[in-house]
């Protein structure tokens, strides 16, 4: 039978099936069209923007084609679409489209940040707790509901202009924008940020584990106004830091 | 029931359209929620909304994943998840189906219907123990909507159902909709179904509607929980209460979503039939 849920074919399936009156091909797509309807619904419900954006005709033909490719993994269905940004960037009806899987991976980021877990966030007082030779070598670690993502297309704007209460054209001419972004949950909700190119160096590097002070040369080498205590304290306030240690020899962890 | 009632209480499925509601109303006819375990089995605020609605309302906890009807054993991962989301719940009622839905790590997304031989109820028992053992409750297993039987099948589902019952341990939820669609499916009798299921293990009911779809020709009717409980299924609650006495009952909805409003006259619909039917004994009419 999952192979028949899965767009094959089974004989010997279809010889157990009993025969109630109606054809039994007909009964296991009864299955199969409940599968792929609950499913783009999952879908819509994880990617709602990429539906507006494309109109829920099309989007139920894009789910179809995707559900054929990449059923889910696991029951907790918020999950699934992982794969759907990249199947939108290859799926050809799309092309014209080139924003679209970015707008995709947004609604994942965000999709992500609302489901993960919540570890207990550091204030900013723990960094008195390391001497100034210390700081260089510090490195973070983050709410699992942290995100960035980088675009050059103005992502955070349609997603906005696409939301119940945006008014009427509010996103207005559409035009490449390089737009990086951090997502992230406050209050319980989801949110994103605008980050300047050097504010998203410099959080890409700690999210990878790099020291503080290469952290800080990568973003300075891309915006030498880049402001390094405002975007610690922002780090800090948002609640975003949950582990910071020290890599050098004499490391004191917290 | 928890918190303080003494009788089975009505109550409804929760969804997530539903949740703010829930929490600035907190309607007090409402004595208990059902929500489906896998959309809080992450780090999201909203298992923290149930957290705070658990205070007031009697809680079930059903699952859509943990496939006991599959060939292979439950997911340990998927069980383990189950099991952290029900010791911080501590639901009244955890319940699951007698349906497959995993198949070598693929989830399908539906309750899939498994043949009803000896060997796919020893493997069923073997799944339930396994799964119960893990959660350390009392599973209530669910009679599922079927839209195909296998001619090789031995046991008829409510012996299915009372056999895995008494091998296991486990209580039954009967869900009164589903008789209906398959009696109107398959012309299976509800009344003989529900007799032969065991009083004692027959833990609650749950109430849906359904919709009329054509498949080949004919008309098939579809458990899709989208639309109000329709008289004959209520009709069928009365004499299932009857007969098995007042138990926990959930009104589901889970497409066409109404304003919460309804479903709470739904709920209480169920408590007066229950009322009803726990004090008087005559026959009613569901054809």
């Amino acid at each position: 039978m999952a192979r028949v849920l899965r767009g094959g074919s089974d004989p010997e399936l279809l010889a157990a099936i009993a025969d109630d009156g109606i054809d039994a091909v007909a009964r296991l797509r009864i299955y199969r069209n409940h599968m792929t309807i609950t499913l783009t619904e999952a879908l819509k419900a994880n990617f709602p923007v990429v539906c507006r954006l494309v109109d829920e005709r099309f989007f139920a033909y894009a789910a179809h084609e995707y559900i054929a490719i990449a059923l889910p993994a696991e029951p907790s269905l918020w999950a699934y679409g992982a794969g759907f940004a990249d199947f939108l960037a290859s799926f050809p009806p799309c092309r014209d489209l080139v924003y679209l899987p970015d707008v995709a991976r947004l609604e994942r980021a965000i999709g992500a940040a609302f489901h993960a877990p919540h570890s207990n966030a550091l204030p900013l007082s723990v960094l008195a707790s390391f001497s100034q030779h210390q700081a260089c070598d510090l490195v973070f670690s983050f709410q699992p509901a942290w995100g960035h993502l980088a675009s050059d297309w103005p992502v955070d704007r349609i997603w906005l202009a696409h939301q119940d209460q945006a008014p009427a054209n509010a996103l207005g001419t559409l035009a490449p924008e390089a737009t990086r972004l951090e997502i992230y949950r406050a209050s319980g909700r989801p949110v994103f940020r605008r980050m300047t190119a050097g504010e998203f160096a410099f959080r890409q590097a700690l999210a990878r584990g790099t020291r503080l002070e290469e952290a800080t040369d990568a973003a300075l080498s891309l915006d030498f106004l880049f402001d390094l205590p405002a975007t610690l304290r922002h780090l800090f306030d948002e609640g975003l830091v949950v582990g910071c240690d020290c890599v050098a020899t004499d490391a004191k962890e917290v | 029931m928890a918190n303080g009632q003494s009788d089975p209480a009505a109550g409804i499925g929760l969804r997530s359209a539903h949740i703010d509601e829930m929490l600035s109303t907190r309607p007090p006819s409402l004595g208990l929620l059902e929500v489906h375990a896998e959309n809080y089995m992450s780090g999201s605020p909203a298992v923290a909304a149930l957290d705070n609605l658990r205070r007031d309302y009697a809680l079930s906890v059903h699952g859509v994943g943990l496939s006991l009807g599959g060939a292979g054993e439950p997911d340990p991962d998927h069980l383990a998840r189950l099991k952290a989301l029900t010791e911080r719940l501590e639901p009244n009622l955890i319940s699951e189906h007698l349906a497959w839905s995993v198949h070598v790590g693929i989830y399908f997304n539906d309750l899939l219907p498994l043949p009803y031989t000896e060997e796919s109820l020893r493997i069923a028992c073997r799944n339930v123990d396994r799964a119960q053992d893990v959660l350390r409750r009392r599973l209530l297993i669910e009679n599922p909507a079927i839209y195909l039987r296998f001619r090789h099948a031995t046991i008829d589902e409510p012996v299915f159902l009372a056999e895995l019952a008494a091998r296991t341990g486990c209580s039954i939820l009967c869900d009164v909709n589903n008789l209906y669609v398959n009696w109107k499916n398959f012309g299976l009798d509800p009344v003989a179904y529900l007799d032969a299921l065991p009083r004692e293990a027959v833990g609650e009911f749950h109430l849906a509607g359904h919709h009329k779809s054509d498949a080949d020709g004919h008309t098939i009717l579809i458990d899709d929980h989208g639309a109000p409980v329709v008289e004959p299924v209520w009709a069928l609650y009365e004499h299932a209460v009857r007969q098995f006495g007042r138990r926990a009952t959930i009104v589901e909805r889970d497409t066409n979503l109404p304003p919460l409003g309804e479903l709470i006259a739904e709920a209480g619909r169920a408590t007066q039939i229950a009322e009803r039917g726990a004090v008087k004994s005559k026959p009613v009419a569901f054809a």
